[in-house]
């Protein structure tokens, strides 16, 4: 008796299939009808949920999961999934090849959403020799950056329109502005906050039965015994991941600001069906516990006729303890704050004035430490979180809920517009999209219009702009240009580590800038080659090539992480990075 | 119990093998089957219908190799999809047999509930459909092609989208 692959039984030719890359699924569901009939709904749900993790909101995927197997067309959306794959894959490459066309190449792909994260982190986290290692980590992530702020600020969108956001999606929007590769996107941050909810109603069996105000201490209790809220330990006030709220959840101490601490406090406490609102004392962020309907805090019933029941104060921050109301109408008056405005200090506060307050929070933390202690510069791609993406992220929430009246709106805009061009000139020019959406709407003043207009049309071209060729086809280019495109080297006079990107054969800046920086006490002056250098703390310089001196030096992470925009991978025998701009500097 | 305990294992063409209870305890079969009935199972040969002595003992000979191996990890994992094609040196070996053997190693591992065998097993075969045409995969495994050209010409068009463009 003879065994073959068709004689052996369903369930093990089905292991055999579980082994399969699904793209050779077809081909054996070719080969015969017993084959065929293997292709069924529960192959395709299992490549479905091993294969791609993370899922545009619309497919519903959780509901799917649960769903009858034989309900969803598992196949169909397998095969979209491949889809959109293979296209993420295709703009990616697309976008390592060439420097042109980048943003709408980018904007191609933030098109699908969450769906393209899956394929994105997979070149992110591609390790090891790939010939292109840098670039597609440094584009990959960069790319990534733009559908996490995409989401981000979709949610800040929906509260500008007055719909309403959960607390919690509205403060994780600034987390996915620092998330890159990591953990902590709006549903892993909701799962996190469902997890201590059960855990708190684990604790105690008759939670539910407990008065509201019970309920609302046990669970101050609760966070402040694991270290859930508050600041412990050595990390300062006003270090910067105490601002994210996915950071807190997710970091072994849990520091967090005021604001985050009752944000993790008002979101449990919702789970648990304690109706709990940050409040938005001043310096001080509290949360106020409102009774339910037609009871007061210790669950009895509100008499008719009564005064309606008082809310209770928590400060998570600090204790589970209840805060007297008391002591915080004292210390308005004492703050000199007018009696009329009483009310409103010490009542809930709406979401979006929530999201301000944590957005002046990162600014201050931003410029509290405007770099990383520690010696040296440290760059913002490899600190956590980094310090660019956090403070683009206050930028476009003031941008998007500004304060104050009509009028001092306009202004705030205006101002915050400029820093967040800057920026993505420098860094997320494929957000220009997003400005063009969100942001060009909200100007009113007809010369700021069209000024943003002019230069999203500007960044636009630009990016569909072949890159003007710099051969070294001359005398000049050949013997007065000393370094290549790709060179480490440590600047003479200022002593940080940077790269050349590109170079011109003399000065090519204006006289301005020439005479703002000293060129002519150079001692070559003007007339010398003059190099454009990434340097590691993200900045991009002008050198002369006097001040540049070539040295076998380790090239620290930073350096690494962002020569990706312009070079394929560190080669270690030259010591040099290996070009991926050949469009602009086709013999460096 | 001492680890050199031995238990004799019986082959459907009715030979005798023993084998270290270590060994033998890799098949959760066995290992149910010693936990029920206990130490009367030391005593006399356990009957393996479904196996014969060149099959078992090639599955003895897997069980010695990787006696010391950690237990599996849940196999639902994403993780565990990623290394389908990794098999291990040893193991690579081990299943270059011919298709007969292959199988029989297969369904020896299916019905005495060695799961990593069975994983390694499935994975060979994985890696022999893996990359071919359904023309190459029916001579490889001998198979015949009861479709009708309508029936084939319609799955093709169902599966366009897994093809490379």
């Amino acid at each position: 008796m003879t065994v073959t692959l068709s004689e052996l039984p369903t369930e093990v030719i089905y292991q055999i299939l579980l082994h399969l890359p699904p793209s050779s699924v077809p081909n054996l569901q070719q080969v015969s009808t017993q084959f065929n009939e293997l292709s069924q709904p529960l192959l395709w749900r299992h490549y479905c949920s091993t294969l791609y993790h993370y899922w545009s909101t619309e497919h519903d995927v959780e509901q799917k999961f649960n769903e009858p197997v034989a309900k969803v067309d598992w196949k169909k959306l397998f095969a979209e999934r491949h889809e959109i794959n293979r296209l993420t894959s295709r703009e990616i490459d697309s976008i390592l090849a060439s420097q042109v066309g980048r943003i709408e190449k980018t904007e191609k792909i933030v098109a699908h959403g969450y769906d393209a994260k899956d394929t994105l982190l997979r070149h992110l986290n591609l390790d090891g020799d790939a010939e292109d290692i840098l670039a597609r980590r440094f584009y990959s992530d960069a790319v990534l950056g733009s559908v996490h702020r995409t989401m981000a600020i979709e949610e800040w969108v929906k509260l500008k329109d007055g719909q309403a956001v959960p607390l919690e999606r509205a403060l994780a929007a600034f987390d996915l502005f620092v998330l890159h590769g990591r953990k902590g996107d709006f549903d892993e941050i909701s799962a996190l906050l469902d997890q201590i909810a059960e855990q708190v109603r684990a604790e105690d069996a008759d939670f539910t039965d407990r008065s509201p105000r019970r309920k609302a201490i046990a669970l101050a209790e609760y966070l402040n015994r694991l270290n859930l809220t508050g600041i412990q330990g050595d990390a300062h006030y006003h270090d910067l991941q105490n601002n994210f709220i996915g950071i807190a959840l997710q970091d072994n101490d849990h520091p967090s600001l005021p604001l985050t601490s009752v944000a993790i406090y008002c979101c449990i406490a919702k789970r648990l069906g304690i109706d709990a609102h940050p409040c938005g004392f001043p310096f001080h962020v509290l949360a106020i516990v409102k009774p339910p309907p037609g009871l007061t805090m210790d669950g009895y019933d509100v008499q008719p006729g009564a005064e309606s029941p008082t809310p209770m104060y928590m400060d998570p921050f600090r204790s589970s303890e209840e805060t007297d109301p008391n002591d915080l109408k004292a210390q308005l008056q004492s703050l000199g704050i007018p009696l009329s405005h009483h009310l409103e200090l010490l009542d809930a506060s709406p979401t979006d004035e929530i999201v301000r307050r944590s957005a002046k929070n990162i600014i201050t933390s931003v410029q509290t430490f405007p770099r990383h202690n520690g010696p040296g510069p440290r760059s913002a791609t490899s600190s956590f979180p980094d310090h660019e993406g956090a403070f683009y992220a206050a930028l476009w929430a003031l941008m998007l809920l500004p304060d104050g009246s009509h009028y001092s709106a306009g202004m705030q805009r205006a101002r915050y517009l400029n820093f967040i061009l800057e920026r993505l000139e420098k860094q997320t020019v494929m957000d220009v999209g997003l400005i063009e959406k969100h942001i060009l709407p909200l100007i009113e003043d007809p010369t700021q219009y069209g000024g943003l207009l002019d230069n999203i049309r500007v960044m636009r071209s630009g990016d569909r702009m072949p890159k003007q060729i710099k051969a070294r086809n001359t005398r000049d280019t050949r013997e007065k240009v000393k370094y290549k495109v790709g060179q480490v080297f440590h600047h003479k006079r200022y002593h940080y580590q940077a790269v050349i990107t590109g170079w011109d054969v003399e000065c090519a800046a204006t006289s301005d800038w020439m005479d703002h920086m000293g060129i002519h006490t150079l001692s070559k002056g003007q007339h010398q080659s003059f190099y454009h250098v990434l340097v590691d703390d993200r900045s991009v310089r002008y050198v002369a090539e006097e001040n540049i001196a070539i040295v076998q030096q380790e090239v620290g992470p930073e350096l690494m992480a962002l020569a990706g925009q312009h070079f394929k991978r560190f080669d270690e025998a030259s010591r040099t990075f290996v070009s991926n701009i050949k469009d602009e500097y086709p013999d460096d | 119990m001492s680890e050199s305990q031995t238990l004799k294992l019986m082959s459907n063409d009715n030979v005798e093998i023993p084998v270290d209870r270590d060994v033998a305890c890799r098949s959760i079969l066995i290992k149910n089957m010693m936990d029920d009935i206990g130490e009367q199972a030391m005593t006399e040969a356990i009957p393996i219908p479904n196996v014969n002595e060149a099959v078992l003992n090639k599955v003895i000979e897997w069980c010695v190799h990787h006696k010391g191996d950690p237990p599996a990890a849940n196999d639902d994992d994403a993780d565990s999809r990623k290394k389908t094609t990794d098999i291990d040196e040893w193991d690579q070996k081990f299943m270059q047999v011919d298709q007969e053997m292959l199988f029989e190693i297969i369904l020896a591992a299916n019905y005495l509930d060695i799961k990593a065998l069975l994983d390694v097993g499935c994975k060979t075969v994985a890696n022999m459909i893996k990359g071919k045409s359904p023309e190459e995969i029916r001579k490889t495994f001998n198979i015949q092609n009861d479709f009708t050209p309508e029936e084939e010409d319609q799955i093709r068009r169902e599966n366009e989208w897994a093809e490379d463009r």
